[in-house]
């Protein structure tokens, strides 16, 4: 119904000249989107868990530096 | 343009809906294309807040035209990210925080939104620091100028029309334009401007650790975690429909394409620092030191411009928070709702952009701490955004045949994402263990 609403409303043809109607999105009848909620939590293929197995050694090891340079400023961390 | 507004049934019995007749089929293109604008041009000239001000034109104050090649490396960086936030918007009609909630779990859903609302705070603090300077190097307290930007910020968004706060946002990113009109008042050479644009070169100092901590800084400043998620909920707010697709990347476009024009521009208005000599403070401090070498009007300009960018900067985040945190808690959110529809997406709006203007007016704040603090959680946040933004992309499932990425797309964007990782670690290594990196 939406696309018919929206490529009729583009194209609206009359029998000797063509008129063309452009909708502002926020005035034109809502899409179906592809719903990501209905679809729960996705399956991850191979690559997908080598990216986030990643991202967790990124985020350990910046969050390691956060800690150890905490530690430093309170003075905690013995001066080699 | 000869075009007639109505809400006249259009043809196959299809409902009443408001539209506009034209002619030919260029202006139905063009009216379309100003219709559809809008979250890809904000988004981009939004990136030129009050950080990047102070950014770019510290490495034109330094470094001189030298790094301009910089901003065009980073042009299809700009576009090639925020493309992809645009598509998943178009397809989904949902936020960047809600799909990484619902499709990646609880857990990343959580990090994700509470990394992205501290950040987005820290950030809205730097925003207000620079009204805050801009002002009282104009004349006027802070204690004056900030709340009054904080109010101005609250009336922009509750008035319960997305169109009138798209408009007028625009009307402000297209006044950056004026960097252009200082930057050529500045007289920086064209000749010397298509060399350093085309050449990378580091300047006479060479490969200075302080000038790859500034290039990774500049990086930081122009892809900023907050855009992914701004644009797509902008995008599912202006309930852009698949056929828009198309139009919505010429957005993307033309919003990167500006962004980094003005960008640029900054650099050669900071290029008046360099050839003169001068050192660079802060953007104030160059505005105060620019009154006799290029006009006092380029001075007060530069404030104006860098209170523009802050404003634009500060709604832009406070946005991206708002309907993070709404789409998350399944709140009504949209501008298009009045403020009894969407109490919850309004408010942290309202708390978030007060309590940073409050934070700014506090005497002694520690606003370097704050900086650093921005800096560091970017790092933690933009590789993690844009990893599960590249999934996201990659989900068949979701987005069909249509929506998803192409193998090329893949290849540029993992290359775009490795070297953002890279560059990311590099500056929260550089803030966190400064000793590691002799200036």
């Amino acid at each position: 119904m939406t696309k018919s609403v929206t490529k009729s409303a583009m194209q609206n043809c009359r029998q000797e000249q063509v008129i063309y109607a452009v909708i502002h999105p926020l005035d034109d009848v809502q899409e179906a989107k592809h719903d990501g909620h209905e679809l729960g939590v996705m399956k991850l293929n191979l690559g997908a868990k080598v990216s986030l197995v990643a991202l967790r050694v990124y985020l350990i090891a910046v969050l390691g530096l956060t800690v150890f340079r905490v530690i430093s400023l309170l003075g905690l961390v013995p001066r080699g | 343009m000869a075009a007639n507004e109505t809400t006249e049934p259009t043809a196959n019995n299809a409902p009443a809906v408001r539209h506009t007749l034209v002619k030919k089929r260029w202006q139905q293109q063009l009216l379309l294309q100003l219709m559809v604008i809008g979250p890809g041009l904000i988004v981009m000239e939004a990136d030129n807040d009050a950080g990047a001000v102070s950014t770019y034109t510290q490495a034109g104050a330094q470094y001189g035209l030298h790094l301009l090649w910089l901003m065009l490396f980073l042009l299809p960086v700009c576009y090639f990210v925020q493309e992809m936030v645009a598509r998943l918007g178009i397809a989904t009609g949902e936020g960047h925080a809600a799909l990484i909630y619902h499709r990646f779990g609880k857990w990343w859903g959580r990090f994700s939104l509470f990394d992205l609302l501290v950040v987005n705070f820290l950030t809205l603090v730097t925003e207000f620091a620079g009204i805050s300077l801009a002002s009282q190097e104009m004349g006027i307290p802070p204690v004056v100028a900030v709340p009054l930007s904080a109010i101005g910020l609250l009336v922009l968004v509750l008035t319960g029309s997305y169109r009138r706060w798209e408009r007028i946002t625009i009307v402000l990113c297209v006044l950056d334009a004026f960097w252009l009109v200082m930057a050529a008042a500045s007289h920086p050479g064209l000749a010397a401007i298509a060399h350093n644009l085309v050449v990378p070169n580091p300047g006479p100092g060479g490969w200075t650790p302080n000038l790859v901590m500034l290039i990774v800084a500049i990086v930081g400043t122009t892809i900023a975690p907050w855009q992914l998620f701004f644009q797509q909920s902008a995008v599912a707010d202006k309930r852009l429909r698949f056929s828009d697709l198309k139009m919505a990347r010429m957005d993307t476009l033309i919003g990167s394409i500006f962004t980094i024009v003005v960008a640029g521009a900054m650099i050669c208005v900071g290029n008046v620092l360099y050839v003169h000599h001068i050192k660079f403070t802060d953007p104030a401090q160059m505005a105060h030191e620019l009154g006799p070498l290029a006009g006092y009007w380029v001075r007060i300009g530069v404030l104006v411009f860098m209170v523009n960018a802050s404003v634009l900067g500060a709604t832009a985040i406070s946005l991206a928070s708002s309907w993070a945190v709404a789409e998350v808690r399944g709140w009504p959110h949209s501008l298009q709702m009045p403020f009894q529809q969407a109490k919850g997406f309004y408010l942290t709006y309202v708390v978030g952009t007060f309590a940073a203007a409050a934070v700014v007016l506090i005497p002694r704040a520690p606003l370097q701490l704050v900086i650093v603090g921005v800096q560091v959680l970017s790092g933690l946040m933009l590789p993690s955004a844009i990893v599960f933004l590249q999934l996201l992309l990659n989900d068949r499932e979701l987005l069909g045949d249509y929506f998803v990425n192409k193998p090329w797309n893949n290849i540029v964007n993992w290359l775009i994402i490795v070297i953002l990782f890279a560059l990311s670690l590099v500056l929260a290594v550089q803030q966190l263990v400064p000793s590691l990196f002799p200036s």
